[in-house]
């Protein structure tokens, strides 16, 4: 198999959906299935929150809009 | 193939770089960010390593992780959540530490190097901790035994290590699961004493010594010795996921009583002579300051046999004559010592830096032997992995340096006369230089020795300590005072050279070979007892470092030619750092040490830099 | 000059703030973490200096920041209980090696100038104690720093233009810095609301099965081998 030895725009991505895969394979591995949906709903919330953190610098800004 | 160990994340951040099956470089990121204990990406660590190989990230074949993190975040989840309703601080905290950052791991180190996540690997912690302890043990096979606080699940493990076709074939036989874990109890009755945990366990340790074990009945109910010789811990008297809100519960305090205060005294003094329990009766003890003497020695003897039994149940599991022992308990040299003595194992290997700092070195290992560039067998290492530096610049500074000016910064309560200057002298050879100190030392001088590459792991080897001679209680009382900062109740160790080991140890010989590293608590033979006194802990024993002079060539030196006019190759080592921080790696923050404290000569490689009056 | 709101933040601070149990030594502790930077970026500054003299004059500074570090550990301990944590933030060079070294210095110069003006008014709203001994000390001696550190960049070859134009750079990534950690104190308060409700609500139906499996006592999937996430 070849290595692929470049990090591409992408990879950052990638690497976070299939660290997102591993862990819930690592869950069930350890007979904690129960966790999966929990830890889906733990990472949409990351999601969300990394969102309004990426945005909360111009929050006043977009306060001021309203 | 150029393999990068790394482990970070919770405590003592480290990298090692293997190139070829030779360990070029290895340090802990503490030494280069002055932080205790830096849990950050080791991004100077690394840096040095690749320095010293003159490499680049991309230079790279394999980066390995020393740590499953997703393994380690169902243990942090599950355990954050099992104590529901009463765990919402532990759990919001935890989340946002794991899914802020902790979880994301591998991709953070893929985007720190520019590395391919192709060439990235992990392992578990235990395993790192295994092949840590394996590879560079020179075993053929060994039987295997970690005990740490936590890893990703498990809290102590039992492996057989054996080289088959030229790799390292490492098999599970046992991990017993979070929370029955000797380490963070340990950690746990550390905190209660009143010291740091993850820290200042070697405090406990120490206290330890003052103590009867009166309550060590009820430990053993606490860690509770099960017929298959492994144990469990009774978690009610423990609350390990809020570790530094409250890691005891009130239950714990109901039978041991109330918590010590950090400054709650502790008159225990390892240099009191001929009192009883080697208490001293300058100042009286209080019921309360025994009673965490107690504690201390119940919890050390209810360690030392439940190690034991897992011992003994790896014996049975992997027959072997040889052990290798790491995790972060490995640090416990009283311990160790039992193990020496009471094991079923002949020979005990412990790496040189057993703790979490030194998975990055087992992780590089490993997967470089995998890779098949690894002789089997060959490699054992030394500690002396990190940083060298050459301090011509920064001692030509010591003549611009108005002394004047830094004595109003001394240490608290330190003072030094008006007068007082800084002079330096740079020696042509080593045998010289070790002639003016070793006059120094036996002068009841303090002197920091500062040489070459810093040792990878907790404990100075003579690269970076602080040397008195080690018949003088009083001058290490002033070590303690002005250098050290150092609780009376925390003894000193020596280091001997391998000539006079016999000599100093009353111990068998052939163990000599063990005692390289100071990992083990050994008693001293009565005849020099009187010689190294200062350096003895109350029941007579000392954490030794025998020295020889294939590893440390320049501080062997320095061991024979001071043993030539102290009659034996012995010095009182402690580690060069201040109170609350790390050993030193730069001269810069040597000289700083030197001059702030009642340190009287400091050597940086060739240089000698003395504080002279007039 | 501190602004308005830095002014009432402390003032609160240290009349209600600290009053509460374990928050004036986690403050000291920040103080001290705060003296301690000031000191690593000094002498990390160093090497990139050549001239001995001016390396003396930065060790000399870093000795009495050193000694500002420590009166502040020796104020922790006496309000607190517990034995002090080292701090844990990531530390990283201010500048790029190849930068010229008077840069590190003028950060550094912003810095003490902001921390004195900051020490010196919880001084003044403090009542005597170890910590206001403590703060005396190190306000008087902070005040000769900015002066001692401007020379210095002088002496380091910086014009006073290059100087004014890096100070006013240091000033606005600060003052940028203060406003990211204030956008990212909102978003955590939106993160621990969100993660206690997701707690009280998932983990009632997930303990039981939590306290479950920590009641086992061996680890049965065995995780012991070299993994890659790519595969």
């Amino acid at each position: 198999m070849t290595i692929d030895n470049r990090r591409h725009w992408y990879t950052g991505i990638a690497l976070l959906a299939k660290t997102a895969a591993r862990t819930f394979s690592t869950l069930r591995s350890h007979r904690l299935g129960r966790f999966v949906p929990f830890l889906g709903v733990l990472l949409f919330g990351a999601i969300v929150l990394w969102f309004i953190n990426t945005i909360a610098p111009l929050a006043p800004f977009v306060y001021s809009l309203f | 193939m150029k393999v990068l160990g790394i482990s970070y994340g919770y405590h003592d951040s480290s990298a090692c770089l293997v190139v070829d099956g030779r360990i070029v470089a290895g340090a802990a990121e503490e030494r280069f960010t002055r932080q205790k204990h830096d849990p950050n990406f080791p991004t100077y660590a690394i840096e040095h390593c690749l320095e010293k190989a003159r490499l680049t990230p991309r230079d790279l074949d394999e980066v390995v992780f020393h740590e499953d993190p997703h393994a380690k975040f169902s243990r942090v989840l599950c355990a954050a959540v099992a104590p529901f309703p009463g765990s919402r601080k532990e759990f919001v905290n935890s989340v946002k530490a794991w899914l802020g950052r902790k979880l994301w791991s591998l991709n953070t180190i893929s985007k720190r190097l520019n590395v391919a996540p192709d060439r990235i690997s992990y392992l578990s912690h235990h395993f790192s901790h295994a092949v840590t302890g394996f590879i560079g043990s020179g075993f053929d096979e060994a039987a295997i035994l970690i005990v740490d606080a936590v890893g990703d699940w498990a809290c102590s493990a039992l492996y057989k290590g054996a080289w088959v076709d030229g790799k390292p074939k490492i098999d599970r036989l046992l991990e017993i699961a979070y929370p029955n874990s000797l380490g963070l109890v340990y950690s746990a009755v550390t905190a209660y004493l009143g010291f740091n945990p993850n820290d200042s366990e070697c405090s406990t340790m120490a206290l330890a010594g003052f103590g009867r074990p009166i309550f060590a009945d009820k430990i053993r109910e606490i860690i509770t010795k099960l017929d298959d010789d492994s144990y469990e811990v009774d978690q009610s008297y423990f609350s390990f996921q809020s570790f530094y809100r409250g890691p005891v519960t009130e239950r714990f305090l109901k039978a041991f009583g109330p918590a010590r205060a950090t400054n709650d005294k502790l008159p225990f003094n390892c240099f009191s002579d001929g009192q009883s329990n080697g208490h001293s009766t300058e100042e009286s003890i209080s019921s309360d300051a025994q009673r965490f003497a107690d504690v201390a020695a119940s919890v050390q003897l209810v360690l030392e046999e439940r190690v034991l039994g897992l011992a003994q149940k790896l014996h049975s599991m992997a027959p072997s004559e040889n052990l290798c022992f790491a995790g972060g308990v490995s640090l416990n040299c009283v311990l160790n010592s039992r193990l020496l003595r009471e094991s079923p194992f002949e020979n005990i290997y412990i790496p040189p830096d057993p703790g979490d700092g030194g998975t990055a070195i087992g992780a590089a290992l490993y997967c470089s032997a995998l890779g098949g560039s690894l002789a089997p067998r060959s490699l054992s290492y030394s500690p002396y992995l990190g940083a060298e530096f050459d301090e011509t610049s920064d001692a030509a500074m010591v003549k611009h340096i108005k002394f004047e000016h830094i004595l109003g910064y001394l240490k608290r309560g330190l003072t030094l006369p008006a007068n007082t200057r800084l002079t330096s002298k740079t020696f042509d050879s080593d045998e010289a230089l070790c002639e003016e100190v070793s006059t120094l030392l036996m002068e009841r001088n303090i002197v920091g020795w500062f040489n070459g590459r810093f040792e990878l792991g907790p404990r100075a080897l003579g690269n970076r300590s602080i040397l008195v001679r080690p018949d003088d209680t009083a001058l290490a009382e002033r070590l303690s005072r002005t250098v050290k900062d150092r609780a009376a109740f925390r003894p000193y160790a020596f280091s001997v050279s391998e000539e006079d080991a016999t000599k100093a140890l009353a111990i068998d010989p052939s163990l000599n070979r063990m005692m390289r590293w100071m990992q083990y608590a050994v008693p001293v033979r009565p005849e020099i007892a009187n010689q190294v006194r200062a350096a003895l802990h109350v029941d007579g024993t000392t954490r030794v470092q025998v020295c020889n002079a294939s590893e440390n060539p320049t501080y062997h030196a320095l061991l024979t030619t001071f043993g030539r006019k102290f009659g034996i190759g012995t010095l009182l080592n402690t580690s060069f750092n201040p109170s609350g921080y790390p050993i030193v790696a730069t001269p810069v923050e040597a000289m700083a040490m030197f001059v702030r404290t009642g340190m009287d000569a400091l050597v940086l490689n060739r240089t000698l830099i003395r504080k002279e009056v007039g | 000059m501190l602004n308005p709101i830095e002014r009432i933040k402390i003032k609160l601070a240290v009349s209600l703030g600290w009053t509460m149990q374990g928050k004036l030594p986690e403050a000291i502790r920040n103080f001290q973490a705060t003296e301690a930077d000031g000191v690593w970026h000094l002498r990390r500054g160093m090497r990139l200096l050549a001239d001995p003299r001016q390396k003396a004059i930065v060790f000399s500074h870093s000795i009495e920041e050193e000694s500002h570090a420590d009166e502040f550990t020796r104020a922790y301990h006496h309000y607190g209980a517990r034995p002090m944590q080292p701090a844990n933030y990531e530390r990283a060079d201010l500048y790029d090696p190849k930068s010229p070294a008077w840069k590190t210095f003028a950060f550094v110069h912003v810095g003490e100038h902001d921390a004195t003006e900051r020490f010196r008014l919880i001084h003044k709203e403090l009542g005597n104690g170890v910590l206001k001994e403590s703060l005396g000390k190190i306000v008087a001696d902070e005040e000769g720093h900015v002066d001692l550190t401007h020379d210095l960049l002088l002496a380091m070859g910086a014009t006073p233009g290059q100087i004014k134009r890096e100070i006013l750079k240091v000033r606005l990534k600060r003052a940028w810095d203060r406003w990211l950690r204030v956008g990212k104190g909102v978003v955590d308060i939106f993160a621990t609301a969100l993660l206690s409700l997701i707690y009280y609500v998932a983990g009632f139906f997930l303990f039981t099965a939590a306290r479950r499996k920590l009641s086992s006592r061996f680890v049965e999937y065995d995780n012991n081998h070299l993994k890659k996430l790519s595969r």
